[in-house]
Parts: structure tokens; C-alpha cells; sequence
């Protein structure tokens, strides 16, 4: 049997991972820059700006833009209550429960439903079983619903990082459970609970499934007005001008992908700022 | 009884089982109103858990289940509702003191600003005769707004005894206070429970048979989860009754 020579192995390997991370790296780096090299040359301030004219040909996609941020502001205010109360009482109420039991099956086996069903689940619930139509009150509540597991489970863990002392010694000072959350745990989770909740939001900005049926138009070049309209979503719109509109420019499709890159990256980043925010203030 | 108001707590029968595993066993003693109680033994011998019932803190421990009873004053200690209320008047100190994240103003007021006191001048008076009986005032009244945990252990254990104190208790608790602190340490939160005495009644438990024989005026020897022997300190240290009690502290004491 050869001997191995162990330095000689160390480096191989050491090679090795370095190469397969690399090659992590590249569809990232190769679809960002794409995406910006061919989106560049057809997002201006008219694109930004302005309403699709001529069945989608020309104009901006100003609604799409509005619409997105509709939704996803919309999802967040129905999911983030529910959500971050439910994480509440698991963690802090009622952790042994039967029905913590439950509700943590329920929460797994939510995350792992495909987007589709949520956007037919909505279709057959909201718009058509609680007669809300095609609406943003319909849209945003599916995908609020989509949502859900994910703000649970981390809010739930960040809760859980505050230390179990500090509850000790809260309750031992005569504090109730309430008042232990309101006052210990929630301040000094806050921030955890927040970079979870922007992270789920920016999965949801590009999502296209759970709008499909319950809210999205194709083409609706006015801004909304009530609950009960109907929107134009960046992911939507990039679907439906690549493949309902014949020889629309490639620089087009390209600019609206950019735009929604920029909007979920923009997001992102917010996201890590308040993370490591969040490090450099934790004091125990 | 004859004169029931010289006990602070009158503990009847008390027993704690954690599932099938007995941690206190039909225990019978009476705190006197404004003494040091010392408790000593070993680990497991029980004395942590009766700590937590009197305060209620076992009732946060899911698997206890306590039988018999204390009275405070008028109150069925085991029986109320009302468990806030008992752990404002029979406040608890751990063994490895915990700040809470808060300023150490914060840490102080915690306990009045959650039973409702909201007025600031209140407050400030809280802070400060609570400081200065935990005898940490002189050491922190220039940065009362900077934060608790970057007080030194010593400082933070003195810290958790004014915040207690800060509730007014009748009844305070100790659990191995200085189990984790210096010589130097040590002595100033023995000075601070001296001199806390007879204004509030201590219950003091700790691993160092010493501790106990310098501060207390009675100790008791718990074993097992069973009360061995109660006496004055002195009697305790010099004349155990019982050849466990005996055992114990010569083994400890060398
Ligand atoms: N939360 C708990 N769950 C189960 N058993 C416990 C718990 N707390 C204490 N015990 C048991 O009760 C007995 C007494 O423990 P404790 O009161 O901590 O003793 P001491 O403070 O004298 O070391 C031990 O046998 C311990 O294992
Ligand atoms: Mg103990």
C-alpha cells in the first residue's frame, strides 16, 4: 500500500473544497451580472415612472413597482401579528403543550407545501369561499398565509436566544409572564425577530404562484385605489411579457428582472445591516 | 401558637417529589420574623428547592408537585393565587447572580415599576436606599445609566440584593451567593446581610459551613431532602444532636 504523504493530502483537499466553493459562487455572480448588463440600458426614469402603454410594448412598468411593494406590505401586515403572537405563546406560554405539539407539526409540514397550492388555496378560499375576488385584500392574505410558518419559526428562535436567566430573574421579581416578554425578552429580540421578517418579505416580493389567481393583472396600467383592486406585479409582469408578448425587446425582460433583483437585494441588505447591528449591541 | 407574629413563615409538612424522586420530605420548621436562617448540607440535599417553594418560583418547574403548607401572616403561602404578590414579599437571590440587560437604574426599578409604581421621585428614593443597603452605592451612584452587566460579579450579586430590596420584601433568600465570588467579595455581601438583619428576615443558604456559623443566628442541617437538625448556630456548630449533623460539619471543617 502507498503511504500517503498527510501535508501533500492537506493541501489537495484544501484545493479542492476552495474550487467546489468557487463554483457556488459563479451562477450567483453570473446571474446578477447578466441581469445587470443586459437590464441597464432600459431602466431610466421614464421605465421607472411611468404606465405600460400599447399592450406592454412601451412605457414603464410603474404599477408592477407599486403593486409589489402593495403586496409584500400587505402580507407583512397580516402575517407579522399572527405570526410573531403565535411564536410568543409557543416559546413563552406554553412550551410543553399539546397544542405547541400540534401547531409545530402544522408549521412543518405548512413550509414544505409548494407555493402553487398556497396560490390555488387562495383562489378557493378568499377570492371565491369568502367572496373577496380578485383582489390585493385576497392576494396579500395568501401570501400572508405563505408566510406564516416561516415568521413562526424565526421568531420563535430568537426568541428562544434570549437567555432563560433573565426570565428567572424577572419572574422571581414578581413580574408576570406578560410583563417578562414586554420587558425582557421582546427588547432584546427585537432585532432578530425584525431581520426575519425583512428576509420572508423579500422571498415574497418575487414569488409569482400565490398571485397568479388571487390578484395579479396582466395588464392594469392604473395604480390602485381600494382593497378589493386588482395589481401588477414585477414577477407576474417579467412572466407575462416573456411569453404573451411576441418580439418584446430582451432588454425589456431584462430591466424589469433587474428592477426586482434590486428591490429583493435592496431588502436583503437591510436585512444583514440590522443583523449585525443587532451583533455589535448584544451585551451578555 | 402563642404568639404567632414572631414567625415570618410556619412551614408544615412540606414535601417535594420531581416525578417519583423525592427532593424534600415532610419538612417542619418556623422562620422567625427578622433572623438570619442559615441552611447547610450537601448537594442534592434539597435546600435549592425549598428556596424555590417559598417564593413560588417552583411553581416554573414543571415536573414539581408539593404537598403541605406555609402560612405568611394570613396568607396560605401555597394555596394563593396571588403568586406575584408572594414573590414581592419573599424575594430571591441566586447563586450565579444575573443582571438583566437594563441599566443598573433599570435593574433596581425593575421590581416596583412592574408592581406599578410609576412616579419618578419615588423611584429615585428606591434606587438610592436600595443601593446603599446593598452597599454597592458608593460604588455605581456616578453610572447608574451605564449598563448592570458590565459590573463585576461581586457587584452584580450586591446589585440582585438591592433589586430585591427595592420590593420592600418581608422575606429575603439567598442561595449560595457567594458561590461564585472572591474572599473580598464575599465578605462585603456578608457585611450587607448583617447588617440587613432584623429589618427583613434572611434565609441563607449556603455550601460553606463557615459562612453559616459566622452570619447565622440558627442553622439548620438538611440531608437528603430531610431536615436533620435546627439549633442556634452556636449550639449547632458546637453540640449537634445528631451524629449526622456531626459528621457533616467535621468532615467539612477538617
Ligand atoms: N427541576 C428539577 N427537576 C428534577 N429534579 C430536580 C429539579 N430540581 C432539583 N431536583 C432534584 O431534587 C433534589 C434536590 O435538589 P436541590 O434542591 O437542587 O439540592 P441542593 O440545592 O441542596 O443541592 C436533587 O436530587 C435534584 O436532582
Ligand atoms: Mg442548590
Amino acid at each position: 500500500m502507498r503511504r500517503q504523504d498527510p501535508l501533500a493530502q492537506e493541501r489537495r483537499a484544501r484545493l479542492g473544497l476552495l474550487l467546489v466553493t468557487i463554483l457556488v459562487i459563479v451562477p450567483v455572480a453570473l446571474i446578477v451580472g447578466t441581469v445587470i448588463v443586459k437590464g441597464i440600458g432600459a431602466v431610466d426614469w421614464e421605465f421607472l415612472s411611468t404606465a405600460p402603454r400599447n399592450g406592454l410594448r412601451e412605457g414603464g412598468i410603474l404599477p408592477a413597482i407599486v403593486g409589489t411593494l402593495v403586496l409584500v406590505a400587505g402580507a407583512v401586515l397580516w402575517s407579522v401579528p399572527f405570526g410573531v403572537a403565535t411564536a410568543i405563546y409557543l416559546v413563552e406560554y406554553a412550551p410543553r403543550s399539546q397544542i405547541a405539539r400540534w401547531v409545530r407539526l402544522a408549521i412543518l409540514n405548512l413550509a414544505g407545501i409548494p407555493s402553487v397550492v398556497y396560490g390555488l388555496f387562495g383562489l378557493g378560499i378568499f377570492v371565491i369561499g369568502l367572496k373577496l375576488g380578485v383582489s390585493i385584500l385576497a392576494g396579500t392574505l395568501t401570501l400572508a398565509l405563505m408566510n406564516l410558518p416561516v415568521i413562526v419559526t424565526s421568531t420563535a428562535e430568537s426568541l428562544k436566544a434570549v437567555p432563560d436567566r433573565f426570565r428567572v430573574a424577572s419572574l422571581a421579581l414578581g413580574a408576570s409572564r406578560w410583563q417578562t416578554v414586554r420587558h425582557i425578552v421582546l427588547p432584546n429580540s427585537l432585532q432578530g425577530i425584525l431581520t426575519g421578517i425583512i428576509l420572508e418579505t423579500s422571498r415574497a416580493a418575487g414569488e409569482t404562484a400565490p398571485i397568479l389567481f388571487t390578484v395579479a393583472a396582466f395588464y392594469l396600467p392604473r395604480l390602485p385605489r381600494t382593497i378589493y383592486d386588482q395589481v401588477m406585479a414585477l414577477p407576474m409582469h417579467l412572466y407575462a411579457i416573456s411569453t404573451q408578448v411576441p418580439n418584446i425587446g430582451m432588454d425589456v425582460r431584462y430591466g424589469v428582472a433587474l428592477v426586482l433583483l434590486g428591490l429583493v437585494l435592496g431588502v436583503n441588505a437591510i436585512a444583514i445591516a440590522v443583523r449585525s447591528r443587532m451583533r455589535r449591541n448584544r451585551i451578555w | 401558637m402563642v404568639m404567632p407574629t414572631t414567625d415570618a413563615l410556619s412551614i408544615q409538612n412540606l414535601s417535594v417529589n420531581f416525578g417519583n424522586k423525592t427532593a424534600l420530605r415532610d419538612i417542619s420548621l418556623d422562620i422567625h420574623k427578622g433572623e438570619l436562617l442559615g441552611i447547610i448540607g450537601p448537594t442534592t440535599s434539597g435546600k435549592t428547592t425549598f428556596l424555590t417553594v417559598l417564593n413560588r418560583m417552583i411553581d416554573t418547574l414543571p415536573d414539581a408537585k408539593v404537598r403541605g403548607r406555609i402560612r405568611m401572616g394570613d396568607l396560605n403561602l401555597l394555596a394563593t393565587q396571588q403568586v406575584q404578590s408572594v414573590r414581592r414579599r419573599v424575594g430571591m437571590i441566586f447563586a450565579l447572580p444575573v443582571a438583566l440587560p437594563l441599566t443598573i437604574r433599570g435593574n433596581v426599578e425593575y421590581g416596583p415599576r412592574r408592581s406599578g409604581v410609576r412616579d419618578p421621585g419615588i423611584l429615585d428614593v428606591l434606587v438610592e436606599d436600595s443601593l446603599k443597603a446593598a452597599g454597592l452605592w458608593e460604588e455605581v451612584e456616578t453610572r447608574l445609566d451605564s449598563p448592570a452587566l458590565k459590573l463585576s460579579g461581586g457587584q452584580q450579586q450586591r446589585l440582585c440584593i438591592a433589586r430585591a430590596l427595592a420590593l420592600k420584601p418581608e422575606v429575603l433568600l439567598l442561595d449560595e451567593p457567594c458561590s461564585g465570588l472572591d474572599p473580598l467579595s464575599t465578605a462585603r455581601v456578608e457585611d450587607t446581610l448583617i447588617a440587613l438583619r432584623g429589618d427583613v428576615t434572611i434565609v441563607l443558604v449556603t455550601n460553606n459551613p463557615y459562612q453559616a456559623s459566622r452570619v447565622a443566628d440558627r442553622t439548620a442541617f438538611f440531608l437528603g431532602g430531610e431536615l436533620v437538625e435546627l439549633n442556634d448556630t452556636k449550639a449547632l456548630f458546637t453540640l449537634p444532636k445528631d451524629e449526622r449533623t456531626q459528621a457533616y460539619i467535621e468532615g467539612k471543617f477538617g
